[in-house]
C-alpha cells in the first residue's frame, strides 16, 4: 500500500498551495463572502490558464486527462485556501455531468469553454424539499412539439447567479418509482422565465433560489437519455464528493494546524497552553479524525481511478469526512478562544465551511443509511 | 497512491514460495485443533497454553524464530521470511499474538540481540528460540504509567543481585520461566537513570506468584520477590540503562497494531444478527437508529483498517512511528469497547448472557467483550498518556512539565 | 540557445528559528524532520531567467543539482516549469564541500554536459549564503561572470544583463558562454501548468558520480575543502528596551533626539 501522492502530485499539490496563498488570501476569501458574485475573474483566469479547471477532462475537450487523484491533490488545497467560486459547480457537478452523459456535440461544444474559464455552469436538483432523494424533485417539464416546458422552482442552487447555463434536473414522465421520468436539460440562463435569488448562507457560498417560471427548452438540450437522468446524476454525484471531501480534508487539516500552532504560542499561567493534557487530547483527538477522513477519502478517489466499485467507500469517506472536519473546526475555536471569535480571525471560516459541506450532496446520516443499504440491512 | 490489497503469496519470489507450500504443509499436520478453537475464545490468554506446546513444536524447525543465525536456535532465514510464518499461522488460527510476537524473539530476543554480550546471546537467544516464556515485570503498585518510579530493588552483592520488592499485573507469569524484569539498581541516579533489565528466574527460592482474577474472568498476577538471588550476568545492557532500552524496544515492537480481528468480526456478527432477529415484529437491522449505529462500527472498522496499513507503510519507509503507532493503538481499544457497549444495546437484554448460558447469543461475544475490552485502553500503555505522545511527537505540541524527582529509598 | 541551470536544495528558509538546531560537536546542522526541503529561492529565479530566455529565443536547459537525499519531488520542479533535462551529482562523495570543492564538482558535469551558451546560478543559496559557488564554477570554466542579475536578455551571441547595485542598477553586457547568478529582483517565477507538472513524469533524472564526470576525489566535497568552519552558531539576540520619556510628544521626540546623538547614531 502506498498512503502518499506521487512525485508529480505532490509538486501540483505543493504548486497550488504557493498559487493559493499568493492569488488567494483570506482577505480576499472574506471580500467573496459578501460579494454578489463570489469568483474573482483574475483568479479564475489564472487558473484556466494553469490547466486546473479542465484537469479532469480529456485532452480532446481541451483537458489535462488527469485522473480522481491529481484532482484531490488539488481539491485539497483549494479546501486549505478557502477557495471561493464555482469550481464544484461548474468543474465538478455540471462538467463531469456533460463528460459522462451528454451528446459529443454538447462535450465539444461546452468543455473546453469551462477548462477555458469562459462559462460557468451550475446543476439544480434540490427544491423546498431539502432532500437529495428522487422523490423530492418536483420541478415538472411537459413535452410540448419539439420543446419542453419547465416550471417549478430549485432551492440551494450553487452560484446560478453567475451561471451561462444551468441544468436542470426535472421530472418529464410519472414512472412506478421516483427515479424513473427524470430528465437533465440544459438550460440558458438568458431564456425568459428564470428568475434568481440569492439566498445569504452561513460559509457565504452562493446557493440561489432559481425559479422556473414555464421555462421553454429545445429537447435537443436534453443532456443524457430522456427520463433516464437518475442513475447517470448520482453516477456523477458519487464522483464529486470524492472531490469534495478532498476539499473538506485541506480545510480540516488546515483548521488542526492553525489550533496546534495557537496552543504552542498561546501563554497562560506562565507556559504555552499547548502544554496541558488537556490540549495534547484535543488536538490528538484531531490529528486521528483527520487523518481517518484523509484515508478513507484516499482510498475512495484510489478505488475510483482504477474503476473498483467504491459505493461504501465513498459513502464512508462523505460521512465521516464532514462531520470530522466540524469537530475540527469547531475544538480549534475552542483552542483558539476570544482570539478566534472575531470577524478578523481564520478558524471561523473553516468552521462555516465545515457544516455547510457536511449538508451539502448529504450529511453523515444520508451516507450512514447509503452505507447500511450497502451491509445488506 | 495504492490501495490495492496484495493477496497473502503473491508478491513471494520462487524460494518463498516453495518455503511457504513446505511450511503450510507442516502447520496443517501439526496446529491442532485445540489451539484453533482457543483462539476464536475471546479472551487474550485463552489460547497462551496452547500457543505455547505449539511454539515448542515449531522450534525444532527452527521455525519460531526463523530469521535468526542457526547457532542461535533460528533457521538462519533471509529478512521476510517471518512474514510468512505470521501469515501462514495467521491463516489458521484466529489470532495468537504471544505466538507471532514470538516469532521475532518476542520482547527479549531483539534486545538481548542488539544489548546482550556474546555469553549473555549464547545462553539466552537458545532458549527463547526453543520456546522458553517469559512474562513481562514491568509494572507495580506504585508505578504504573509512571513507570520510571518503579521502586523492586536489585542490590548489589558479591556477584549476585538480591531483588526485593514486587511486580504487578505480570500477565502470564504463572506460566512462564523467566521474569523480564526492569528493577531498579541505582538508587542514587534520577528515576529514569537507576533502572536495569534483568533476567529472573521464576522458580527461584523467594518468588512468590499469586493469582489476580481480572473482571473477565482471565488470570494475571502479583511477583513477589523476597531477598532472591541473581547472578549479575543476567543484566541486559549497563546498568542504570534499562529506561533506554526498554523504550527502544517499545517502539521497535510491532504487537498485535493493526492486526487484532475481533472488531471486523464482531461489527459483522451483530450485522447479521441485526439480520437474523426480529423485535417487535421487525428485523432489527430495519431499525433507524440500529441501522446508524452499525454503519458507523463498520465505518470504524474500516478506518481502524486503514490506520494499520498506514503504519506499516510507515515501518517500510523507516518513518518515526512514535506518535502513529499509538492512532491503532488508541482507535482500536476504543471501538472495542463501543462495539462492545452499543452491540448490548442491540442485543437488549441477550446482551447480558454469558457464554454457555441459556439464550445466549453469538456464543456470548459481546458480553464477554464488553469486560475484556475494558483493558485495552490502558493495557499496554494508557490511553490518556498516548494521546499527549501523539499531540507532542507528531504536531510538535509542547511537553507537560514534569519535577524531576528522585525515588525515595 | 544552451543553458545550464544549477539548484540546492536546502531546509525551507521561511521556518521559524526554533526549528534549527546546531552541534556545537561538529559545527554542522542537527537533521531535522519538521521542515520540508525546498530549491533554494533565488535558484529558482535562476531557473525562471533561463525559461525567459526559451520563451523568447527557444533552447535547451539542463538543470543541475548536487546533494544526497535530492527529494524528486522538489528538485524536478524546474522540470514542470519547462526545463528539458535534470542531472543529479547525487553522492555523499559530492557534499560536505566548501564553495571551491562544490563548483568543482558542478563544473566538471558542466563539462560534460557539452556545448552551453549560460550558466545560471541563484546569487546565493539559502543556507550557507556564502554566494561564491557561482564565481567559482566561472573561473574553473574560464568565462566571465555577471553577479546579482535583475533581467537577461539574450541578442546574438551575446547577452544584456541588468545587473543590482546598491543604489540602482547597472547594465552590462557579456559574450557567451558566460556565467550569471540571479537575485529576487528578476521576479516572481512562475507557476507550473497541470501539463508541465505531469510531462515531467516522463524527465527521469539522470544521475552522475563522482566517475562519471571525472572528477578527482580529493578535489571534491568534503575531502576537496579548503575552509574549515571554526564556529556555527545562532546568535543570541538580546534586546533591552528603553522607554524614551517626555511631558508632551515634542519632549519625548527631542530626548530621542539627544539618545541618539548620544550613542553616535546620528
Amino acid at each position: 500500500m502506498d498512503f502518499d501522492y506521487n512525485d508529480e502530485q505532490k509538486m501540483l499539490k505543493q504548486g497550488a498551495r504557493e498559487f493559493f496563498e499568493k492569488e488567494c488570501p483570506k482577505s480576499l476569501v472574506k471580500q467573496m463572502m459578501e460579494d454578489e458574485k463570489g469568483n474573482p475573474p483574475e483568479l479564475w483566469k489564472k487558473m484556466s490558464q494553469l490547466g486546473w479547471l479542465g484537469l479532469i477532462y480529456p485532452e480532446k475537450y481541451g483537458g489535462g486527462d488527469g485522473n480522481m487523484i491529481d484532482l484531490i491533490a488539488l481539491e485539497e488545497e483549494m479546501g486549505r485556501a478557502c477557495l471561493p467560486g464555482p469550481f464544484l459547480s461548474t468543474v465538478l457537478l455540471s462538467g463531469l455531468f456533460i463528460l459522462h452523459n451528454g451528446s459529443e456535440e454538447q462535450k465539444k461544444e461546452i468543455l473546453p469553454k469551462i477548462a477555458g474559464g469562459q462559462l460557468i455552469l451550475t446543476l439544480a436538483l434540490t427544491e423546498q424539499s431539502d432532500s437529495y432523494e428522487a422523490s423530492a424533485v418536483s420541478v415538472e417539464a411537459k413535452a410540448e412539439k419539439d420543446d419542453y416546458i419547465i416550471d417549478g422552482t430549485k432551492l440551494f442552487v450553487p452560484d446560478a447567479q453567475i451561471a451561462d447555463y444551468i441544468i436542470c434536473i426535472a421530472r418529464t414522465k410519472k414512472g412506478d418509482k421516483p427515479e424513473d421520468g427524470l430528465t437533465a436539460f440544459l438550460v440558458d440562463r438568458k431564456t425568459p422565465g428564470i428568475t434568481i435569488t440569492l439566498l445569504k448562507t452561513l460559509a457565504g457560498d452562493k446557493l440561489c433560489e432559481v425559479v422556473f417560471n414555464k421555462v421553454k427548452v429545445s429537447k435537443k438540450n436534453i443532456i443524457g437519455k430522456l427520463d433516464q437522468a437518475w442513475g447517470p446524476l448520482q453516477q456523477t454525484l458519487q464522483q464529486v464528493k470524492i472531490a469534495q471531501c478532498a476539499e473538506m480534508v485541506g480545510g480540516a487539516q488546515r483548521a488542526l494546524e492553525l489550533a496546534a500552532d495557537h496552543a504552542k504560542k498561546r501563554i497562560q499561567f506562565d507556559r504555552p497552553i499547548g502544554s496541558f493534557p488537556v490540549i495534547h487530547h484535543l488536538i490528538a483527538n484531531a490529528m486521528m479524525d483527520v487523518d481517518a477522513c484523509k484515508f478513507l477519502t484516499y482510498e475512495a478517489a484510489w478505488k475510483f481511478s482504477e474503476g473498483m466499485p467504491c459505493a461504501k467507500e465513498i459513502a464512508m469517506a462523505k460521512a465521516w469526512t464532514g462531520e470530522a472536519y466540524q469537530r475540527t473546526a469547531a475544538m480549534g475555536h475552542q483552542v483558539l478562544g476570544g482570539i478566534g471569535y472575531t470577524l478578523d480571525g481564520e478558524m471561523h471560516l473553516y468552521f462555516r465551511r465545515a457544516k455547510s459541506g457536511e449538508l451539502t450532496l448529504g450529511d453523515g446520516k444520508f451516507h450512514r443509511e447509503a452505507l447500511a443499504k450497502e451491509l445488506g440491512m | 497512491m495504492d490501495f490495492r490489497e496484495y493477496v497473502i503469496g503473491e508478491l513471494d519470489t520462487e524460494e518463498q514460495k516453495k518455503f511457504r507450500k513446505e511450511l503450510g504443509d507442516w502447520l496443517d499436520k501439526n496446529i491442532s485443533p485445540e489451539l484453533v478453537e482457543s483462539t476464536w475464545i475471546l479472551r487474550t490468554t485463552a489460547n497462551i497454553p496452547y500457543a505455547n506446546e505449539f511454539a515448542k513444536k515449531l522450534s525444532e524447525k527452527g521455525w519460531l524464530c526463523p530469521e535468526w543465525p542457526k547457532e542461535y536456535g533460528g533457521a538462519g532465514l533471509p529478512a521476510g521470511y517471518s512474514t510468512i510464518v505470521a501469515e501462514e499461522i495467521s491463516k489458521r488460527v484466529l489470532w495468537a499474538p504471544g505466538l507471532l510476537g514470538g516469532l521475532t524473539g518476542g520482547v527479549q530476543g531483539p534486545i538481548i540481540m542488539q544489548h546482550g554480550t556474546p555469553e549473555q546471546k549464547k545462553e539466552w537467544l537458545p532458549k527463547i528460540a526453543a520456546g522458553a516464556q517469559f512474562a513481562l515485570g514491568y509494572t507495580e503498585p506504585n508505578a504504573g504509567t509512571d513507570l520510571a518510579s518503579l521502586q523492586i530493588r536489585a542490590a548489589k552483592d558479591g556477584n549476585d543481585y538480591i531483588l526485593n520488592g514486587q511486580k504487578m499485573f505480570s500477565t502470564g507469569a504463572h506460566n512462564a520461566r523467566y521474569h523480564w524484569l526492569a528493577a531498579r539498581t541505582n538508587p542514587e541516579m534520577p528515576k529514569h537513570k537507576g533502572v536495569s533489565m534483568i533476567i529472573a528466574d521464576l522458580t527461584a527460592p523467594g518468588v512468590t506468584v499469586t493469582k489476580l482474577t481480572t473482571i473477565a474472568g482471565d488470570r494475571t498476577n502479583e511477583v513477589f520477590y523476597d531477598n532472591v538471588r541473581v547472578p549479575q550476568t543476567n543484566r541486559i545492557g549497563p546498568e542504570g540503562e534499562g529506561w533506554n532500552i526498554t523504550r527502544s524496544a517499545l517502539a521497535a515492537e510491532r504487537g498485535d497494531l493493526g492486526t487484532f480481528p475481533w472488531p471486523k468480526i464482531l461489527v459483522d456478527e451483530l450485522i447479521q444478527y441485526a439480520k437474523e432477529t426480529k423485535r417487535n415484529g421487525k428485523p432489527l437491522s430495519e431499525d433507524p437508529q440500529i441501522r446508524q449505529t452499525l454503519a458507523q462500527l463498520s465505518m470504524d472498522v474500516s478506518v481502524l483498517r486503514l490506520f494499520g496499513r498506514r503504519l506499516n507503510y510507515m515501518i517500510e519507509k523507516n518513518q518515526d512511528i512514535s506518535w502513529s503507532a499509538p492512532f491503532s493503538k488508541i482507535f482500536e481499544s476504543e471501538l472495542s469497547q463501543r462495539i462492545a457497549n452499543q452491540g448490548m444495546n442491540i442485543m437488549g437484554l441477550y446482551g447480558q448472557l454469558e457464554q454457555g448460558s441459556k439464550y445466549a447469543k453469538l456464543k456470548g461475544h459481546i458480553e464477554l467483550a464488553y469486560l475484556t475490552m475494558v483493558v485495552r485502553s490502558f493495557g499496554g500503555g494508557s490511553n490518556l498518556r498516548l494521546r499527549s505522545d501523539i499531540a507532542t511527537r507528531g504536531m510538535g505540541l509542547p511537553r507537560e512539565p514534569q519535577l524531576a524527582m528522585p525515588v525515595k529509598k | 540557445m544552451n543553458m545550464i541551470v544549477c539548484i540546492k536544495q536546502v531546509l525551507d528558509p521561511e521556518a521559524p528559528l526554533s526549528s534549527f538546531k546546531i552541534d556545537p560537536a561538529t559545527n554542522t546542522m542537527v537533521p531535522v524532520t519538521t521542515v520540508p526541503f525546498v530549491i533554494s529561492p533565488f535558484d529558482e529565479q535562476a531557473v525562471e531567467a533561463a525559461l525567459k530566455i526559451k520563451d523568447a529565443k527557444g533552447g535547451k536547459i539542463t538543470v543541475i543539482s548536487l546533494g544526497v537525499n535530492l527529494l524528486r519531488d522538489v528538485v524536478k520542479k524546474p522540470l514542470s516549469l519547462g526545463a528539458d533535462e535534470l542531472i543529479l551529482l547525487e553522492d555523499p562523495a559530492f557534499i560536505g564541500g566548501d564553495s571551491w570543492s562544490t563548483a568543482y564538482a558542478l563544473a566538471a558535469a558542466i563539462k560534460k554536459v557539452g556545448q552551453f551558451d549560460l550558466i545560471f546560478c541563484g546569487r546565493q543559496a539559502a543556507d550557507s549564503d556564502s554566494g561564491q559557488v557561482g564565481a567559482c564554477i566561472a573561473e574553473i570554466l574560464g568565462i566571465p561572470q555577471v553577479s546579482v542579475a535583475k533581467k537577461v536578455e539574450a541578442i546574438d551571441g551575446k547577452v544584456k544583463v541588468d545587473k543590482v547595485t546598491t543604489d540602482g542598477y547597472e547594465v552590462v553586457e557579456v559574450p557567451t558562454p558566460a556565467l550569471i547568478t540571479v537575485s529576487n529582483e528578476l521576479g516572481e517565477v512562475r507557476f507550473a501548468t497541470f501539463k508541465g507538472t505531469m510531462a515531467s513524469k516522463k524527465k527521469e533524472p539522470i544521475i552522475w558520480k563522482p566517475a562519471d564526470i571525472g572528477a578527482e576525489p580529493a578535489k571534491i566535497g568534503a575531502a576537496g575543502r579548503r575552509i574549515k568552519t571554526r564556529k556555527l552558531f545562532q546568535p543570541v539576540r538580546d534586546s533591552k528596551c528603553e522607554i524614551i520619556g517626555g511631558e508632551t510628544d515634542e519632549d519625548k521626540a527631542a530626548n530621542l533626539a539627544k539618545k541618539l546623538v548620544e550613542v553616535k547614531l546620528i
